[in-house]
């Protein structure tokens, strides 16, 4: 197609004709002369002969701007000559076809009939009156030739003008398509990044709402307990037989020490529950008005959530102890969370909750055989909440599909503040909302349903006379060798793959039951 | 008074039931009939012993503490009401009030005021600090706009001599029988009594009910 371009130009035209015209229009104004002065026919008037050759061949160098006048011009000269002399002259019918050949091509068919007229009318009354009629039929022919030519010439031209013209439609379409394309993509670029925004935004203030809710209620536990003081201090103020004036005084110190201390709460607590609380999806109709939860209550938070329906089964492992309320409370929480969770997206699922009692940390998992997460990365709100919880009392959380399908959180609580657990407690609200890993290692403390590993290879534990007993030390054992199976554990040999759930320091009352596989309770 | 004030604790916690019947027992005009552990046993001791006031936590296990004040106003039994919070928790103020509590009091309450508290709602007044008052204000105007106001409780004004519902209105102010009839020039016994007609007229168990029932009927427009 560039060819062609090159050759007719954008509109079609001949582009290199205008260009060859003029040498070739004085070439046959040369020869017309020469043809004038040396073939006039017999027994003409040279002058007239001269100048009618003159007019018919050097009209052609209007042919480019003035084509008509040009035809006219060439088209009476034409007729003159064959007046004259049937034979006409040979320059001025060549002068004669190219004119129709260019108005045939250039102007149109009904024009090219009218310039066809003097060669029409010399067929039909041969205007010399010799009867030379085969002559003159024989240029009328030529005449028609040069007409059909420009003819085809002007239809060809007309078509590739069309043709360029739809070409260039095209390109043009495509052109604007092509822009349209990228400014969508730019759109849509930046509709992606203000949802990534929004998204962080709404991530950032469920973080911080979460947060703030945490505190409320560590700060509502820690109250508790300076107003249980301040109580016990009075009591004994009131109570105490024998009390010096100085121990009453010292008791009204640490009295009144108390109530400086619930008062400060109580303003920071009033600044906390200013806060929206727009992330609790279970906001209860009416404020909480029983007391904030500790472990003790879980076996109390299982038996609604199988009224409910539920499939749950709890273990408790380990030493079995009392641990700081703020640590109980954290536990507590996120088993919450857990189970809201699978109530939301594994209805049906059958969850089991393990609790272990390790030395300094208490492990917690919660395990369901639902379809966990899918494709999508574990987001949500819930979530967050539970991995702040963790973070607040300094404990790492981890959410994401089980290995053998389903869902698993499990937490790590460390039980005395300053137990720092080894390292990686990133801060998480740097850490992503969902994160990528999609399973560490389990915290496996008994794991009835998976007895299939004997022995954690990895796991240096030197108890490693009962193969089950490495595999119930938990596998997060492996930096502490004697430490953290439970201290009875290892002393029975049971049967491999039996659960060993002991209750070391039965300090609560035996609703902490054990279960060694997952249980279906309907009710 | 020479009668002696027979008091109920109900906390889940062993520490304020020792502690508080401790400190009420030091007072010659006290005595400590029992104690329960949550809102269900609460409700059962009222029902069981001739209680004048209980102190009750409002957060307990089961059957709380607000819970447990509507099913006692609400059996008509004796004992007046005194709630025990760690913190004067804005969304509890109203919801005890309305459920008949005749007062707050905060845990870390000492000795003498306890006691001085069981005796004012022993007697009938109101034991409203103003900072509940203004929550109380606060609260209603909230659910005013939430709700309309149901005029059927507002029938007992009609009963009132214009005296009485003066005092009344006195009364819902929070200000004590004194100041009441130094503003109406008139003897502390007469406000005396024309509050105890208020009360009786209008069924309501002592003089903070008398304030709640003065704002939920719009008898007083709260003024923020």
């Amino acid at each position: 197609m560039y060819w062609l371009g090159e050759w007719f130009g954008r509109d079609g035209r001949i582009a290199r004709w205008p260009d060859l015209l003029p040498a070739a229009a004085i070439a046959l104004i040369v020869g017309a002369l020469a043809e004038a002065r040396f073939a006039a026919p017999d027994g003409s008037d040279p002058a007239m002969v001269t100048a009618l050759s003159f007019a018919a061949t050097a009209s052609l160098l209007l042919s480019r701007h003035a084509l008509g006048v040009s035809a006219a011009i060439v088209c009476v000269a034409t007729a003159a000559v064959l007046a004259i002399s049937s034979r006409g002259l040979i320059t001025v019918l060549i002068g004669q076809l190219v004119v129709l050949y260019l108005v045939a091509s250039r102007i149109g068919r009904r024009a090219a009939a009218i310039a066809l007229i003097p060669l029409a009318g010399n067929a039909i009354y041969p205007y010399s009156g010799d009867h030379d009629g085969r002559g003159a039929l024989l240029l009328l022919c030529l005449g028609l030739t040069a007409v059909v030519v420009g003819d085809i010439q002007r239809h060809r031209r007309q078509a590739v003008a069309e043709h360029m013209r739809l070409v260039e439609e095209r390109w043009r379409a495509i052109e604007e398509s092509s822009r349209a394309v990228a400014e969508r993509t730019r759109a849509i670029a930046e509709r992606n990044a203000a949802l990534k925004e929004t998204a962080q935004a709404r991530y950032d203030h469920a973080v911080l709402a979460e947060r703030s809710r945490i505190a409320r209620e560590l700060h509502d536990v820690v109250a508790h307990h300076v107003s249980m003081m301040v109580v016990q201090a009075e009591t004994a103020r009131i109570d105490t037989p024998g009390l010096g004036p100085e121990g009453h005084m010292s008791l009204e110190t640490i009295r009144d020490t108390g109530k400086q201390a619930l008062t400060e709460m109580r303003r920071l607590l009033g600044v906390l529950r200013r806060e929206p609380d727009p992330v609790r999806l279970a906001v209860p109709d009416r404020p909480d008005r029983s007391p904030q939860p500790d472990l003790d209550r879980v076996e109390e938070l299982l038996a609604t959530a199988r009224a409910g329906g539920m499939r749950v089964a709890l273990q408790v492992n380990g030493d079995l102890r009392a641990l700081p309320p703020g640590v109980e409370l954290c536990g507590y929480r996120i088993i919450q969370e857990a189970l809201t969770n699978v109530r939301r997206h594994a209805s049906g699922a059958r969850v089991r909750v393990i609790m272990f009692y390790d030395e300094d940390v208490l492990r917690i998992q919660v395990l369901d055989d639902g379809p966990g997460p899918g494709d999508a990365p574990p987001q949500g709100y819930g979530l967050v909440g539970m991995r702040e919880r963790a973070a607040m009392v300094g404990g790492r959380l981890h959410a994401g599909p089980a290995e053998g399908g389903g869902f698993l959180v499990e937490a790590e609580l460390p039980i005395s503040g300053q137990a720092k657990l080894n390292g990686q407690s990133t801060p998480p609200s740097q850490a992503a909302p969902a994160e990528p890993t999609p399973k560490t290692e389990p915290i496996e403390p008994t794991e009835p349903a998976l007895p299939t590993e004997p022995a954690q290879p990895t796991n240096p534990t030197p108890k490693t006379e009962s193969a089950d007993s490495a595999g119930s030390a938990g596998s997060t054992g492996s930096a502490e060798p004697a430490g953290p199976a439970g201290p009875t554990e290892s002393a029975e040999p049971a049967e491999p793959g039996a659960a060993k759930q002991t209750e070391p320091t039965p300090k609560t009352e035996p609703t902490l039951k054990t279960e060694p596989t997952l249980k279906t309770e309907p009710a | 008074m020479t009668t002696t004030i027979r008091v109920a604790v109900a906390d889940d916690h062993e520490v304020v039931r020792k502690g508080f019947a401790t400190m009420l027992r030091a007072q010659p005009d006290i005595t400590v009939v029992g104690d329960a552990s949550d809102g269900a046993t609460a409700v059962d001791l009222c029902l069981r012993e001739p209680v004048d006031v209980i102190l009750m936590d409002i957060r307990m296990p089961g059957l709380d503490g607000i819970e447990a004040t509507r099913q006692i106003t609400a059996a008509g039994t004796r004992p007046r009401v005194i709630m025990l919070t760690t913190f004067d928790l804005d969304e509890y103020v109203y919801d005890a009030l309305s459920a008949g509590a005749s007062g707050f009091l905060l845990k870390d309450v000492s000795a003498e005021e306890l006691a001085a508290a069981v005796r004012v709602v022993a007697a009938g007044e109101a034991l409203l600090a103003p900072v509940i008052t203004k929550r109380l204000i606060a609260e209603v105007v909230r659910l005013r706009h939430r709700t309309p106001v149901p005029t059927t409780t507002a029938d007992g004004i009609s009963n009132l001599t214009a005296r009485e519902s003066e005092v009344l209105l006195l009364v819902a102010e929070g200000i004590s029988n004194g100041e009441i009839a130094e503003r109406l020039k008139i003897s502390e016994e007469t406000v005396k009594t024309h509050v105890s007609r208020v009360l009786i007229k209008l069924d309501l168990r002592d003089r903070t009910q008398a304030v709640v029932y003065a704002y939920e009927t719009g008898l007083i427009t709260p003024k923020g």
